[in-house]
């Protein structure tokens, strides 16, 4: 089990540099420089903000932001609403699904889900 | 404020076991007890018990704890952060026990004010009868007696012992002969003098609340800040075209008062949302309560506080979904929650994926739910009167049986109706290993859940605010 501030240890562990940027009940980890594992993408550099709740890992983060520079544009996800980090990111609608599952509340599944939707998109 | 003692069948089970073991002389024990504090209702969740060890108490009819037992127990109490409960019997007595005059001397003139001083809260003393009654007192600032208006185990069942004077028992009227005749005359009465809430009093919520006020319940809390819709006109109870633009909660408590069989019958309304600290503390008040929202943050925080402020909720879905005529699925469910139940997480009822985005607001976003509907080509939230009435029925026997175990069964489990086939098969769970929510069983108001601003609440107010103008 793991709380809010392990989100911000499990990024440094993986050598992930981030900033905090509070907001309202959560504080989203900014990452400018994330190299996007899987997919078509492979290999690409992209700017994403996870927004952690305060309550996390009791409550699961819902969506993503992603900055809207180049490797994805705003035709790519289906909703993409206004994010908090600025006019040039988007905030991508995910729920992280089996979160009720007691071993699956943790950093690494969630980060798991991230590169997935990153994956698929 | 009115105070309360509550605790759970396995503590009960385990204190009437030490302390009515031997029934020659009077026994006592401590307990280690934290606070649920409600808006006017102060609860003593009893949490651990301090079994004396040998040489600590001496027994010689009445029955005298040691210095040293007294010592071992404030520290223990200290060091957990809860507050002491000095616990003693009248083996010989049956019913509500009072207090002697030497008994009422060592609680309230010597042992409130230390206990106080180390814990930062009230002494409680609480006696057991040798019928197993139970009986309590709390000494807050400025450590003069309060007797508790009852005592409640909570668990597979539902039982309290009233206080004869703070909750006296009430007259069971003649409108109430039918119900009465089922379970008689001591558990109509029992159920007169409980404090039931209802969260949301939508369509559900209204169906529940007829059914209550016509049992007999004497205080129904409901809560809701919404509105009656145009589109609420056909699935909600008794209400017509005359109500669209009212506060639910108003037009429901006019409905309840019509509807109750109680000669003392009182509502109370709350405009509130279950996820703020007002509507939270609201919830603290009641013995029971009905879950009859449709969104996962308030069901999960009815979920926790079921656990943490040993208050049984029971909670029931819909789940419908047809498209151009044909039913793709169509599914009701109740299930009642709390201390030596599966919780609503465990259950699959409430979604942790998805409490964060109803925070967040979506749930009730236009533009989300357009986009959604759009998606899955789908209306969202359909629903028909009829699976409204049944879920309201089957959540009002969960109650019926919570509290007068007439079925001597207590839990019904999980009881999903599906349209189709038509059976309804009770589905008995228990929590998975690492649960969280069972961790804070009687933690009160020291294990919280997260609570905020409801931004569902505040876009209602806002679109309120505009009709208005």
């Amino acid at each position: 089990m793991s709380t809010q501030h392990d989100f911000g240890e499990f990024l440094k562990k993986k050598g992930i540099s981030y900033d905090p940027v509070p907001d309202a009940d959560k504080t989203v980890y900014k990452i400018s420089e994330y190299e996007i594992p899987y997919g078509r993408y492979a290999g690409k550099v992209i700017s994403i903000g996870i927004p952690i709740p305060r309550d996390f890992p009791n409550v699961a983060p819902y969506g993503l932001h992603v900055k809207m520079d180049g490797v994805f544009t705003e035709s790519i996800a289906a909703s993409n609403n206004p994010s908090i980090l600025g006019q040039d990111w988007k905030f991508w609608s995910r729920n992280v699904h089996n979160w009720n599952e007691p071993k699956n509340r943790n950093c690494q599944y969630y980060f798991d889900q991230v590169n997935r939707w990153l994956e698929v998109s | 404020m009115e105070y309360n003692v509550a605790m759970t069948e396995t503590i009960n089970k385990s204190l009437v076991e030490f302390l009515l073991e031997n029934l020659d002389d009077e026994e006592i024990c401590f307990a280690i007890w934290y606070q649920a504090e409600g808006s006017s209702r102060y609860t003593a969740l009893i949490h651990d018990i301090i079994l004396p060890q040998e040489g600590d108490r001496i027994r010689h009819g009445t029955v005298s704890a040691m210095p040293q037992y007294v010592d071992r127990a404030r520290e223990l109490a200290r060091e957990r952060e809860g507050g002491l409960a000095m616990i003693h019997t009248h083996p010989l007595g049956g019913g509500h026990q009072g207090v002697s005059a030497p008994d009422l001397y060592y609680e309230q003139d010597v042992l409130a004010r230390e206990i106080f001083g180390v814990t930062g809260l009230p002494l409680v003393g609480m006696t057991l009868a040798g019928d197993t009654t139970w009986s309590a007192r709390i000494y807050p600032k400025p450590f003069k007696i309060k007797w508790c208006s009852q005592v409640r185990v909570v668990g597979k069942y539902l039982t309290i012992d009233f206080h004869p004077r703070e909750k006296p028992q009430p007259t069971v009227n003649q409108k109430l002969l039918r119900t009465k005749s089922v379970w008689g005359e001591e558990k109509q009465a029992d159920i007169m003098r409980l404090n039931v809430g209802i969260i949301g009093a939508g369509s559900v919520g209204s169906a529940v609340g007829e059914a209550l006020a016509r049992l007999g319940i004497s205080k129904i809390i409901l809560m809701d800040y919404d509105k009656v819709k145009t589109h609420n006109l056909d699935r909600m109870n008794c209400v017509t075209s005359m109500d669209v633009g009212q506060r639910k909660i108003d037009v429901v408590k006019l409905n309840l008062e019509k509807s109750a069989t109680n000669d003392n019958f009182h509502c109370e309304i709350s405009d509130e949302s279950i996820v703020e600290e007002k509507g939270y503390k609201k919830a603290l008040d009641c013995d029971v309560l009905f879950s009859c929202v449709d969104r996962p943050w308030p069901r999960q925080a009815l979920n926790h506080l079921s656990y943490s402020c040993l208050i049984p909720v029971i909670d029931g879905g819909i789940d419908f979904s047809a498209r151009d005529g044909k039913l793709l699925h169509g599914m009701y469910r109740t299930q009642t929650v709390g201390p030596e139940r599966p919780c609503l997480i465990c259950l699959r009822a409430v979604d942790l994926g998805q409490v964060q985005m109803d925070r967040d607001g979506k749930f009730d976003d236009p533009e989300y739910i357009k986009d959604l509907e759009k998606r899955t080509k789908i209306p969202t939230r359909q629903n028909i009167m009829p699976f409204v009435f049944a879920l309201a029925g089957m959540e009002t026997i969960h109650f019926s049986e919570l509290v007068t175990g007439i079925g001597k069964m207590g839990d019904l489990g999980q009881q999903p109706y599906n349209y189709y086939p038509g059976d309804i098969l009770p589905i008995y769970k228990t929590c998975v290993e690492g649960c969280e929510t069972v961790k804070n069983i009687g933690l009160g108001d020291s294990k919280k859940p997260f609570l905020g601003i409801d931004k569902s609440k505040l876009r209602e107010t806002k679109n309120q605010r505009e009709d208005k103008h």
